[in-house]
């Protein structure tokens, strides 16, 4: 079976009428994108569809209150028409089997506009046709032979093609495909196969009998007080059996009620963050920016001591020729002999003063000697002035060495504590930068809001554990009060063989007995079978998928008699939550072409938001994915303009038999060629 | 030459000491934890480079030579400068003299110091601009 064409009408943001034709699956050629930006109308292609062949758009959520909803009808058509005028909303498929015979689905239903400038939906009646709950008009014209005959209850060949309680395996929202798995997957799951299985017929079967048994029961009842007081217990234990099923369901709906709210929560913090690590990122730039002040503190101090050494040796180096040349000096007079003198001046002027000599001679002014005193004198005269302070002028010498000797490294210094400086600078600058760009990436996020939603995200998940614990514990009680059920009912078999009486009615129980029996084990064949089937093409599919660097991790891939889906890694170990999100996209890609499959339903497949909250590079390993995907079936794909990459449509293309694109401009959607 | 003892005081001209002096510690960076001798020996050098000496008219007291030990290298920059610019060793007994001479390059020194710290934009700048310029004086005088 394959879409045809889709005619859109007035539906939503769909401005008067968009037909979009399909080829024909050729060449290994079968899917068909129509990309629209998010708010575009582009999930209104798909509910579109199902409003078409259900009446129910399958992407609304049935909570919302329709009231403060926009109308079926498109604004800008009802705007633009006269009060009073009633406008058409109309989907049409027209859509082919294997041997090509035609059926054309239509919906229709009228709007009149209200002099407010609001609408209000018309009932469309037909004599051909069943009157529909919302009161559209809901036809089929299919093809027999050469002849194009109406269905009276089109209703029929929808469950002949694309079953109410099985169409979200064929027409869904890749985001919402991580449900399946989760902490309380088991249950979707053991739904998922529940429904492609189609024992309803079974159920509705095992019911019947369950009421002819106890009419039986209670025949029996009514001659004999044993088989009465067993009967008692039976009653009992199914009463006890309806508390569990009650306590269940609430805690089902607790815990389907948290699913929704942890949804919902994650959504909004996916609209406030599209960042997912923003509280990561917002404690990263506290941290840079602490360091930032620690740079700053150690740039100044390392800036202080630098200058520090600069003014240390400014005086030194301002006067290095006065200090050179005072050194040279004092090197000459010391290459002279001068420095140390031999006799220092002071010692020579006292000894005149004395008027002795060291030999002992008289040298006083008076004396006969003159000639030695005179000798003294000359001697005194020819000794440097500073000799006196030969002492210190050595000492200084050593003390000016030491200065030139301290300023040989100053521009090394210098530099070594630029360098430093420049090191921390450089940090400081990088700091900043990463610092800028955070706040950029998170301006406009409210950090505390976000901390609140996080920890309200988190009671939920342990709702969502707490619930789903709950609801095991009680399945459990469920299996053992249905034995308890089982085993007395057998009692009062035997109770009756063993009286001998009633033999009529106790054949009658005996075989309503058995026969419920045997349903129930025929079912529970039936799911294992399929359980073990759709595993099996999961795991095929999964593998023929998954792209080559991930293919050599995994080993398996199980759906156990608990209905728990996981994938094994090469080492044994269970890895479903290690799944990165192209991994988990494909596993349920897989488990819906399984499910597809094993549903034996031909029908189109219809994907919308594909990849949305998958990175560019896993995006294009995933378009490879399509070029694998059920192959003979036509895939209609509603991709984001995100994405649908250039890359992304580049891998595609040899699989793409048809492209499109939904333009919007004023109030209205139209679907044109992608080019 | 006669020799003398060391002065007890280092002066400088009346009112630099307020007007220059204590301004320069107080609202340049550079002096910030630097004292009054700092200043002098860096107003001396400043003094000394531009080969510019200014007697002090009237003295006022700016530090004690008890901060200028013989051995210390600060005296004996003041010996150096006076010995290079007299060119005579022999004013090196006349202590009195050195301390005069030193005061009076400082005098010169200080206004030029003064104008060169405060009126630079920011420290940085200042101390960029001492530094390029001892690295050149360093480096012809090593040459030589």
């Amino acid at each position: 079976m394959r879409f045809e064409h889709l005619s859109i009408s007035n539906y939503r943001q769909f401005y008067g009428e968009n037909k979009i034709p399909f080829s024909k699956i050729k060449d290994g050629k079968n899917i068909c994108i129509i990309q629209g930006e998010n708010g575009r109308g582009k999930t209104n292609i798909l509910n579109a569809i199902t409003w078409c062949l259900y009446g129910d758009e399958i992407n609304v959520k049935k909570n919302y209150d329709k009231e403060k909803m926009l109308p079926l009808v498109n604004i800008k058509i009802r705007d633009e028409s006269p009060q009073g005028t009633v406008i058409d909303v109309n989907v049409e498929i027209q859509m082919r089997d294997d041997d090509n015979k035609s059926y054309t689905f239509s919906r229709k239903l009228g709007f009149k506009k209200n002099p407010d400038g609001t609408t209000v939906s018309v009932p469309i009646y037909s004599q051909t046709s069943r009157q529909q709950p919302d009161g559209s008009l809901f036809e089929l014209l299919y093809q027999e032979g050469n002849d194009i005959k109406h269905a009276f209850a089109p209703e029929v060949f929808i469950e002949r093609f694309f079953p109410f309680n099985i169409r979200e395996y064929f027409f869904f929202d890749g985001e919402q495909l991580e449900k399946y798995f989760t902490t309380s997957s088991s249950d979707r799951i053991e739904q998922a196969v529940f429904d492609v299985s189609q024992i309803t017929i079974v159920e509705k079967a095992q019911k019947e009998l369950s009421k002819i048994h106890r009419k039986f029961v209670n025949e029996l009842k009514n001659l004999d007080p044993k088989l009465q007081d067993l009967q008692q217990r039976v009653d009992a234990f199914e009463k006890s059996k309806q508390v569990h099923l009650a306590e269940l369901a609430q805690k089902k709906t607790e815990r389907d009620e948290a699913i929704k709210n942890e949804s919902k929560i994650n959504q909004e913090l996916r609209e406030k963050s599209s960042i997912p690590n923003i509280r990561e990122l917002d404690d990263r730039r506290k941290k840079l920016e602490d360091e930032v002040k620690n740079f700053i503190r150690l740039r100044e101090s390392l800036t202080e001591k630098k200058n520090d050494a600069l003014l240390s040796k400014s005086s030194i180096i301002y006067c290095i020729d006065a200090i050179l040349d005072t050194l040279q000096k004092i090197e000459e007079k010391t290459k002279k002999g001068e420095l140390p003198p031999k006799i220092k001046r002071v010692f020579i002027e006292d000894i005149l003063k004395a008027g002795k000599c060291i030999c002992g001679s008289d040298i006083s002014l008076h004396t006969t000697e003159k000639n030695k005193r005179q000798a003294i004198l000359d001697f005194l005269e020819s000794t440097d002035k500073i000799s006196d302070i030969s002492e210190k002028i050595v000492e200084g010498r050593t003390i000016l060495r030491s200065m030139i000797d301290s300023v040989q490294d100053f521009e090394s210094q210098q530099l070594e504590f630029s360098k430093e400086i420049g090191n921390v600078e450089k940090q400081i600058t990088s700091n900043n930068e990463e610092v800028s760009s955070i706040s950029k990436k998170i301006k406009g996020y409210n950090i505390d809001e976000i901390t609140l939603l996080e920890e309200s995200l988190q009671k939920f998940k342990q709702l969502i554990i707490s619930t789903s614990e709950d609801i095991s514990r009680i399945n459990q009680r469920i299996e053992s009060t249905n034995s308890s059920i089982k085993q007395t009912r057998k009692d009062i078999e035997e109770e009756v063989k063993k009286q001998g009486a009633h033999t009529e009615i106790s054949k009658m129980l005996s075989f309503t007995n058995d026969s419920i029996n045997a349903l129930e084990e025929i079912k529970q064949e039936i799911m294992t079978e399929l359980r073990v089937k759709i595993q099996n093409k999961t795991k095929e599919h999964f593998f023929n998928l998954i792209w080559k660097e991930s293919h050599g991790n995994f080993k398996d891939v199980i759906i156990d008699d608990k209905y728990n889906i996981d994938v094994i890694y090469e080492t044994g170990e269970s890895c479903l939550f290690s799944l990165s999100a192209g991994e988990q996209l494909v596993l349920a890609l897989s488990f819906m072409a399984a499910l597809n499959e094993i549903s034996g339903f031909q029908s189109p497949i219809v994907i919308d938001t594909p990849v949305g909250r998958i990175s560019e590079k896993v995006k294009e390993n995933i378009a490879d994915c399509f070029n694998k995907y059920l192959k003979t079936r036509q895939v209609l794909i509603l991709p984001t303009d995100t994405e649908y990459s250039s890359e992304v449509r580049k891998r595609l293309y040899k699989s793409v038999c048809d492209e499109y694109r939904i333009k919007f401009s004023n109030g209205a959607a139209k679907v044109v060629k992608y080019e | 030459m006669n020799k003398s003892e060391k002065p007890r005081l280092i002066n400088c001209q009346k009112g630099h000491r307020q007007d220059i002096y204590e301004v320069l510690q107080k609202d340049s960076k550079i002096f910030s934890n630097k004292d009054l001798k700092d200043i002098f020996m860096m107003a001396l050098c400043i003094g000394y480079i531009h080969k510019t000496r200014l007697p002090i008219s009237k003295k006022d007291f700016l530090f004690r030579t008890d901060q200028l030990p013989d051995n210390s290298e600060d005296y004996w920059i003041f010996k150096a400068i006076v010995v290079s610019s007299e060119r005579n060793m022999d004013i090196l007994l006349d202590e009195k003299q050195i301390c005069e001479i030193a005061e009076e390059y400082a005098n010169a020194g200080i206004t030029l110091l003064k104008d060169n710290v405060l009126q630079s934009d920011d420290y940085a700048d200042f101390s960029k601009r001492l530094e390029s310029e001892l690295r050149d004086i360093l480096k012809n005088s090593l040459k030589k």
